[in-house]
């Protein structure tokens, strides 16, 4: 079966070589648990709009032939993770903040584990050197923390040194 | 719609993974976002931060959570408040260690709380099973005198490297009340290890009241008598059950006899007589085998028993046994636990069949039932109407459910305070996925039905997963979206008690519900 069709949430059918989504880890098991042989059957992702899903599929025939990451050990000590991005993605990337969103929404969903690290890392450094409260605006997100929380955090970071 | 997707952005998985890329300095900032923000933030801090005890000018105002986590524990999901004394004025607990600690943080964690002198703080110590040794060894140096709570819990053999602990005497813990632990009893040089330290604890501790333990506890000591709740697992089969059991129950259960009020015996599947126990008022035998010759004295050697647990082995029995001569109409509360596998059971006994067999108790009060029954077990319940007429009068105090079976089971049910739904315990990945689907539509399409017979005097429906419509449901049908909308403003009323979780409507059901009806009615948390 060289090819799977795959209906976004708005309807739309798209049809994909199944080695291009092979990325996919939840795609691979719907596939595989659908029971799918025919090219004409379909796989609802109703998580996924139209454009999301273009977008998605663009980045994973880009990516069609590299070799699968390898997970990390949990036994090893944390280290720090790699934050180079190709050219490619880096142009592939560049987008809306509610488009970025919507693909890190989607990479999750769809387990694309390169897609959302790299749609992380952009956030991670759209977060990076802003103050608590301009990243409160950038994610609409309400204060909860009392002052007197806020004034121990404070502290606490103070207290706090890198190892 | 952007306020949606900011919000499903900050879930765990994401958060966690945005904050993997984030430098220590970015980390402190994000830590004064919000409360979620800093909980979400904390694994990643104590990564790459640490606490440094020369820098606390404060003590007393410092978090518990930052403390433990900041000196390498890292478990920001495992902390634990509970058992802190709220009268010692601070909030110190022990911590959960995760599995990729390192090996030693027992002892570091041990020296930076001795350096900070608040070992006497300590009241509640919850364990990893490879920091055993060195929490015995803590105890023993009179490190946290106060303690009255102590849990363990299983971790990866890889860890435990720690040698014998020595036969030196432990201080008197005088305030320790209550030990609890769920350690590995298929693993023999473990069992080995920890069984001995767990005992000399034991020893030291005259005021003990509650034991959980996955061996058989040696309560000879005069002052032992003051205990009131023995569980003992062997849940990993007879090897390790016969070394659990050695000395039958005579030298822990039949020590404190008089004293006993709870006995929990769990995986013992083959039987050691249980002593008269005068006080005693809950039995269960999870998972336990009992004699029928056994189940026929109940009321004679437990003339107290108010409360009984059993599965579908001795259920089979119980079901020739005239009820009030052998005293169990007496008893008021049940816990009944499925067998995983109905085929194991006698003569087929299923899990519903427990209803038949019990409805024979008279006196019942609540049921506790814990289901995780295999899929082609669904449809028992609702063959019979003087079945479904003694269920739906019982009332079930708590219910863990499969999701295969939850349909039937809420359908009959009027009485029903709180129901875990949980997925197929044989299920294979490819399975759990559009499992997943299943499970989150299970209730709703319940919900749709005409007639629903959702209960009435059930107040609390717990979906553990965030229910979103959008995920399950093609609501793009506009005659479906009617009929649902319907549904719902037709069972707000009924609804009223009912505390459910995370009930998440897509926009276009959202506007048609009449949102009066919807925020005073509907004690719900609603996502759009």
């Amino acid at each position: 079966m060289p090819f799977v069709n795959l209906e976004s949430s708005d309807g739309d059918l798209v049809k994909v070589d199944v080695d291009v989504i092979k990325c996919s880890v939840t795609i691979n098991a719907l596939i595989e648990h659908l029971g799918l042989e025919d090219d004409n059957e379909v796989v609802p992702l109703q998580n996924v709009g139209t454009e999301t899903l273009h977008k998605v599929l663009a980045w994973a025939k880009h990516h069609k032939d590299d070799l699968p990451s390898v997970d990390d050990d949990e036994d090893d000590p944390p280290r720090e993770r790699r934050t180079d991005i190709t050219t490619w993605d880096a142009n592939f990337i560049k987008m809306e903040q509610i488009q970025l969103f919507d693909l890190i929404l989607a990479a999750n969903y769809l387990d694309i584990s390169g897609l959302l690290d790299l749609g992380c890392k952009i956030v991670a450094d759209m977060i990076k050197g802003k103050t608590a409260d301009e990243i409160r605006t950038m994610f609409n997100i309400v204060n909860d923390l009392t002052p007197q929380e806020q004034e121990q955090i404070r502290k606490e970071n103070e207290w706090c040194e890198e190892k | 719609m952007a306020e949606y997707r900011c919000s499903n952005i900050q879930t765990e998985v994401i958060l966690e993974n945005i904050f993997s890329f984030l430098s220590s300095q970015d980390l402190k900032t994000i830590r004064l976002v919000s409360t979620h923000w800093k909980n979400t933030s904390l694994k990643y801090f104590s990564q790459k931060l640490y606490l440094d005890p020369t820098n606390v000018t404060d003590l007393a105002n410092i978090s518990d959570v930052l403390l433990l986590s900041s000196i390498g524990v890292g478990t920001y999901h495992g902390v634990s408040t509970d058992g802190v004394d709220p009268a010692a004025g601070r909030t110190y607990t022990w911590m959960r260690l995760a599995d990729n600690e390192y090996r030693t943080i027992s002892d570091v964690l041990y020296g930076v709380i001795l350096s900070l002198n608040i070992g006497q703080f300590v009241t509640y110590a919850k364990i990893g099973e490879s920091h055993l040794l060195s929490f015995a060894k803590a105890l023993k140096s009179d490190f946290c005198p106060n303690i009255e709570s102590i849990s363990f819990f299983p971790e990866p053999c890889h860890y435990y490297k720690e040698g014998p602990l020595k036969e030196t005497k432990c201080p008197v813990l005088r305030k320790l009340k209550k030990i609890e632990g769920n350690l590995r009893t298929h693993e023999p040089r473990f069992y080995e290890r920890t069984q001995p330290i767990i005992q000399q604890i034991i020893d030291s501790s005259p005021n003990i009241e509650s034991l959980k333990v996955n061996f058989n506890p040696r309560l000879t000591k005069a002052y032992h008598k003051k205990v009131k709740g023995i569980s003992i697992f062997a849940i990993f089969g007879r090897t390790c059950l016969k070394r659990a059991c050695s000395s039958c129950l005579d030298r822990s259960v039949g020590e404190v006899r008089d004293t006993l009020e709870s006995l929990e015996l769990i995986g013992f599947d083959c039987y050691f007589p249980i002593p008269p126990l005068p006080n005693l008022s809950r039995l269960n035998l999870m998972r336990s085998y009992m004699p029928s010759e056994e189940l026929l004295t109940l009321s004679e050697k437990f003339p107290k028993l108010l409360e009984f647990g059993t599965d579908c082995y001795n259920s089979y029995y119980i079901q020739h046994f005239n009820t009030e001569k052998h005293g169990h109409g007496r008893i008021k509360k049940l816990k009944l636990f499925s067998n995983l596998i109905t085929t194991m059971c006698p003569r087929g006994v299923t899990n519903f069949k427990y209803f038949e067999i019990f409805s024979a108790f008279k006196n019942l009060e609540t049921v506790d039932f814990f289901c995780r029954a295999a899929r082609y077990d669904r449809h028992d319940l609702t063959k019979s109407e003087k079945l479904s007429d003694f269920v739906a009068h019982l009332n079930f105090n708590r219910v863990i459910i499969n999701v295969w079976l939850c349909e039937n089971f809420i359908e009959i049910c009027n009485n029903l305070k709180d129901i875990d739904l949980e997925k197929d315990v044989n299920s294979r990945p490819p399975e759990l996925l559009v499992f997943k689907a299943t499970r989150l539509t299970t209730p709703f399409t319940f919900f749709l039905q005409p007639y629903s017979l959702f209960p009435s005097h059930a107040y609390s429906l717990h979906l553990h997963e965030r229910v979103d419509l959008d995920f399950t449901n093609n609501f793009n049908d506009e005659e479906k979206v009617n009929v649902f909308v319907a549904g719902i403003k037709k069972m707000a009323q009924r609804w009223k008690r009912i505390e459910i979780k995370y009930f998440q409507f897509p926009q276009n059901i959202l506007d048609k519900i009449d949102i009066a009806i919807t925020k005073e009615q509907l004690p719900v948390q609603i996502f759009c």
